[in-house]
């Protein structure tokens, strides 16, 4: 409550906070929102600059970009929300097993993930997906594999500075499980680092989604996709900016406001 | 270093290496299982679209890809290891000149960047220690979180469309011409250096901030300054060495990301890396190819870890202690 | 050390200034062209190092040096080529027997002269005096040689395919500068067959390796090769036409999308790009320092449809699709004029036959096509899926957007190239780009007579068949339309492929590039190219 009533203290924070559930609710409500339908094509007007009719103006096949920004705000949220609570999951599930457990089992699971981790995630996340073939699904769920093990450690370093303490050898006493234990007695000390994690992870998703979508092996199109808006825009991007930068902006303003409450949360 | 310390460190290190071959045996086999496993046609890929059924099937024998699969593994590392790496299924040229000849742009981009990055950023950590709370710190923590919050495509994109379209005054393909010297290598290299440098300028000012302003709060440091040592000599002679440690660690792991994590900015600057060639294999199943990059990366990697850990061990008498004590 | 790193923090701002100062100081011209040149001359000076021809001190044809950009080739065996990228790396080095002109003509290159009584049996006469870049001499050895290691089906020659009526043996050398061709059919237009890109003429004695052995007659040496990253051509002062090449060097820098292509010429890091695809042409619009070559072709996009499979083995489907394209629109708007209209056949205007074609141009009509589909059964529409490839995205989604009214959902998957290729001939709904063939007869040969390999639509119609025989064994010009104007009759009805446009090559030069133009097969022609 004390964390909830900080941050609105802070302006910063609270006009992040305002820019994410802007977002959250173009992403739900853009049908209602949206001038005209993203994947409207109208081949007489290409390229046009932003005006009465479109604000944003048009792409490379005369579809409104201001519609599609909006469009597009729902995969982007949807993908890296999905891949970040997977992801912390999966990490939070090997975290504590690994600091309860201690030993062999602490031993081969970090050293797995030291292995994951030494790979650049975009790297390790192009190639699978490369071979997977591109798909939503698989996005998901290569973005939540590589965001694991870093939730991983910080919830094995978050659960090894409560595990010895004294609730804890009492839970043992009493003959409690070790699943008991983990899930009802050291779990709910950890909320608040899982907290700060969740959204850490949550901006590192959206940079990812952004950047393997440029990349080619995101949502294909013609969905609109902010990072394949980016991509199909390149070569325009002297004659008509636009095209890049409503995208670009698009993605910045969601990274940059979860890294400022990321940041808040932090402190 | 203490002489009665050796034995201990190199056991440690000699330990450190086995973990490591182990580690790179356990990713060959990783890597050659996913990708035999996967769907599509070799055939077509190396006769091109105008291949007939035939001739498909008389390359798959021709590739012995009809045997075992351990079969095939055997032979795959025996090869490697005896400096055979095949030929690539999609060029049908051999892949070690390839895979030299791409990791050798990547060590000069990587080399060239740190020349920035580590200057920099160390300068910057100190800066921001020794002011903190101040203005000059403020500014460079704000720099630092806006600078890792914008994708690398978009200011890479920004940065040509600025500094090479509107304003003529650099390339915007980084592709340096043969027989280039150093000036005109940098001169290509400019924007996607300035392009990379911001995200791991930050790190590295992180880390050695953090650092420091643990060494500047420490004991011994008010004691030295207590005792009448100039400030300036307690940070040069004891602050400085203890706090420019951990960044030898963030270093070590950025080289990884320098060398083959940069397939963004070499998509988008066309620059001949690593980092295009692996997903380039990747997009058209190129398997050869695949699992050699795969391979001599992890390799890199692994090595890049292990001489940082190395450095750090080296120069931290603490840490030098415990690993030449007893923990072998 | 300590005291060396805290004087180099020291320093650090200092050297952040020096370095930002050196990077402003980079060559800023007025023209991105002078950039490169400024930039291995002053190179030059301060390093000390042999300046490679940056400030033509080299003697002799003084058109200075080209940089393209090209997509990387996947081969650069001439026989083995497939793709415009392994063609724009492989033919500035090599010379064919018969060169396909810009205009389309005939022209005589490494034979000066041709002739057959049946059609059956073909003799070209040799140019004499010509040598490879290996110093010997071209003769009919090579000539023979050349063609039994594209027909021989050991070889596994993509241009097998093409050669279908020639055999092993069936080249052979009369004496030292006269080759007679024995084929096993006539074929009324054997010359514009041999201009086929992979019948690049080799020596008799060549390795079979082009990456150790670039052993043409070309105008340019192959200096250099790395796959995938570029190359480097240098002027054969031996060449045998007079006063050619003219550029001293040129450089091929390989992108893998156009993207980056075409930031690099509007910089001017690149002289020129071997292929703009047309819904780009706006990029380098009149002014922007670019100019844009179009060369009429038959190139053209087939959304092919596999007549036996549902839904597309009724007719009716097929040609309700084909009538829900807009054509003139896509030509007007995504090739910037650079098009023209095509009417659901091979027979482009180039071949100069269409007259000869009686079948109304079919135009956007979706009430037409609503109406079949729901004769056909499709009353509430229907869906599917079109297969394609990333450089034709953009076509693929006008081209379904297009369809949606009519009640076509067509929903759309992009591979990458090499990935659709390879299981290209399996799809039921599909778009790919049809290079331009010098014969009118080649393009229905290889794509839609029956049985053949790469017949997408697995479509076999008889009486298509039998005129296309028809064809090549005809010689008269008046009967060839008559037979190929029948054929596309038959296509047009038929709509084994919906054919909208066909479209024309695009290049594109900055300004200061001259004797250079696009050619209809894509072919590159470097040979009076000068720069500055």
């Amino acid at each position: 409550m004390r964390r909830v009533r900080a941050l609105r203290r802070a302006p910063g924070v609270t006009m992040a906070l305002l820019v994410l559930l802007v977002w959250v609710a173009i992403a739900v409500f853009w049908p209602q929102l949206v001038p005209y339908g993203p994947t409207e094509q109208e081949l007489t007007s290409r390229y046009e600059p932003p005006s009465a009719q479109h604000w944003l103006g048009t792409d490379n096949l005369g579809r409104d970009i201001f519609s599609r920004i909006l469009a597009g705000s729902r995969s982007v949220l949807i993908v890296s929300v999905a891949s970040t609570t997977l992801g912390v999951a999966i990490g939070t599930a090997i975290g504590l097993c690994a600091a309860f457990y201690r030993g062999k089992v602490d031993e081969l699971l970090m050293r797995s993930l030291d292995l994951l981790m030494a790979f650049p995630i975009i790297v390790i996340a192009s190639v699978v997906l490369a071979m997977l073939g591109p798909s939503r699904l698989n996005l998901v769920v290569v973005i939540a594999v590589m965001l694991a093990p870093y939730n991983a450690r910080v919830v094995r370093s978050a659960v090894l500075s409560w595990r010895d303490r004294d609730f804890v050898a009492a839970a043992r006493m009493r003959g409690e499980s070790g699943a008991f234990i983990l899930f009802r007695e050291l779990l709910p000390n950890i909320v608040g680092t899982l907290n700060v994690e969740y959204t850490l992870r949550l901006a590192l998703s959206i940079f990812a989604v952004a950047t393997l979508s440029f990349l080619g092996f995101g949502i294909q199109p013609p969905t609109p996709d902010w990072g394949l808006m980016v991509s199909e825009g390149r070569p325009f991007y002297q004659i008509a900016p636009w095209v890049v930068v409503a995208p670009a902006a698009a993605i910045a303003s969601l990274i940059v406001a979860i890294n400022v409450v990321a940041q808040k949360l932090r402190s | 270093m203490a002489g009665s310390a050796a034995p201990g460190l190199l056991r440690y290190f000699a330990k450190r290496l086995a973990v490591m071959l182990l580690l790179l045996t356990l990713v060959s086999v990783l890597i050659f299982a996913m990708v035999e496993i996967l769907p599509g046609d070799i055939g077509n890929l190396i006769l091109g679209q105008y291949a007939t059924a035939e001739n498909v099937e008389q390359v798959r024998r021709d590739l012995g890809l009809d045997r075992a699969l351990y079969v095939r593994y055997a032979d795959w590392m025996g090869g490697f290891l005896t400096g055979n790496w095949g030929d690539s299924w999609r060029l049908g040229t051999p892949i070690a000149p390839l895979i030299a000849g791409r990791l050798y742009n990547s060590l000069i981009l990587a080399s060239v960047a740190f020349t920035v990055i580590i200057p920099v950023g160390v300068a910057a950590g100190i800066a921001s220690a020794l002011r903190r709370g101040k203005l000059t710190d403020r500014v460079i923590n704000g720099v630092s979180v806006v600078s890792i919050t914008i994708p690398e495509f978009v200011s890479s994109m920004f940065l040509i469309l600025f500094f090479s379209l509107l304003l003529p005054w650099f390339p915007s393909s980084a592709r340096i011409p043969d027989g280039a010297g150093p000036l005109t290598t940098l001169w290509f290299l400019v924007l996607p250096i300035v392009a990379i440098s911001p995200v791991l300028v930050g790190y590295i000012a992180r880390t050695v901030r953090a650092s420091m302003v643990t060494e500047l709060e420490a004991d011994y440091t008010r004691t030295a300054v207590l005792k009448g040592l100039g400030f300036r000599t307690v940070i040069t002679r004891h602050v400085l060495r203890n706090a420019l440690l951990p960044a030898i660690t963030v270093i070590a792991n950025q080289i990884a990301w320098l060398i083959g994590g940069l397939v963004v900015i070499e998509n988008v600057f066309n620059y001949p890396g690593i980092g295009q060639l692996l997903l380039q294999a990747a997009l058209v199943q190129d398997v050869p190819l695949l699992e050699a990059i795969v391979l001599i990366l992890a390799a890199v990697l692994m090595l890049s870890n292990l001489a940082a850990d190395l450095l750090y061990t080296a120069f931290n008498p603490r840490v030098r202690a415990q690993v030449a004590g007893g923990a072998a | 050390m300590i005291v060396l790193l805290r004087r180099l923090v020291d320093r650090v701002p200092a050297m952040a200034v020096a370095l930002l100062l050196l990077a402003a100081c980079a060559p800023i011209s007025d023209s991105a062209d002078d950039r490169l040149q400024a930039g291995s001359a002053s190179e030059a000076a301060s390093d000390g190092e042999a300046a490679s021809d940056g400030g033509g001190a080299a003697a002799g044809a003084g058109g200075g040096e080209l940089t393209y950009a090209a997509a990387p080739p996947n081969t650069i065996n001439p026989h083995m080529m497939s793709s415009l990228g392994d063609i724009h790396t492989v033919q500035p080095v090599v010379n064919y027997l018969v060169r396909l002109g810009q205009d389309l003509s005939l022209q005589p290159d490494l034979a000066t002269e041709w002739d057959s009584q049946d059609a059956r049996t073909w003799t070209f006469k040799l140019r004499e005096g010509v040598t490879f870049h290996d110093g010997s001499d071209f003769d009919a050895e090579d000539v023979v040689a050349t063609f039994d290691r594209i027909v021989d089906p050991k070889e596994q020659s993509a241009a097998a395919g093409s050669f279908t009526f020639l055999e092993k043996g069936g080249t052979t050398a009369v004496d030292d500068y006269t080759v007679r061709f024995e084929l096993t059919e006539p074929v009324g237009d054997f010359p514009a067959w041999v201009t086929a890109y992979q019948a690049a003429i080799l020596p008799s004695d060549w390795s079979g390796n082009f990456e150790k052995d670039p052993i043409g007659t070309g105008p340019f040496k192959l200096a250099e090769y790395t796959p995938r990253q570029g190359a480097v051509f240098e002027r054969n002062a031996d060449y045998w036409e007079e006063g050619m090449p003219k550029l001293e060097r040129m450089e091929a820098v390989y992108y893998e999308d156009f993207g980056a292509q075409i930031t690099a010429i509007q910089s001017g890091d690149v002289d020129l790009m071997t292929l703009l695809p047309g819904d780009l042409v706006d990029t380098v619009p009149e002014g922007s320092g670019v100019t844009v070559l179009a060369a009429p072709s038959a190139t053209h996009a087939q959304l092919t449809m596999r007549v036996d499979t549902e839904p597309w083995d009724d007719k009716r489907v097929r040609q309700a699709l084909a009538l829900t394209i807009d054509r003139q629109e896509i030509v007007d708007e995504l090739w910037a004029g650079h098009a023209a209209v095509a009417n659901d056949s091979w027979l482009s205007p180039v071949y100069g036959f269409q007259d000869a074609v009686d079948a109304e141009q079919r135009t956007q009509d979706i009430e037409r096509a609503k109406q079949l589909l729901a004769e056909a059964g499709y009353r509430d529409g229907l869906d599917t899926q079109l297969v394609t490839y990333g450089g034709i995205g953009i076509f693929a989604q006008a081209v379904a957007d297009m369809a949606e009214p009519a009640g076509f959902r067509i929903k759309i998957k992009v591979e990458p190239t090499d990935v659709y290729y390879q299981h290209w001939t399996e799809l039921p709904l599909a778009m790919e780009t049809w290079l331009h063939r010098s014969s009118v007869a080649q393009m229905p040969a290889l794509s839609f007579q029956c049985g053949v390999d790469w017949n997408v639509p697995h479509w076999c119609n008889r009486d298509f068949d039998r005129l296309l025989k028809k064809l090549n064994a005809t010689v008269d010009t008046g009967e060839r339309a008559q037979i190929a104007g029948e054929m596309a009759a038959i296509m047009h009805e038929e709509v084994p492929a919906v054919i909208p446009w066909f479209q024309d090559t695009l290049s594109a030069t900055r300004d200061n590039v001259s004797g250079y133009d696009s050619h209809p097969a894509n072919f590159v022609d470097f040979r009076s190219t000068t720069v500055g």
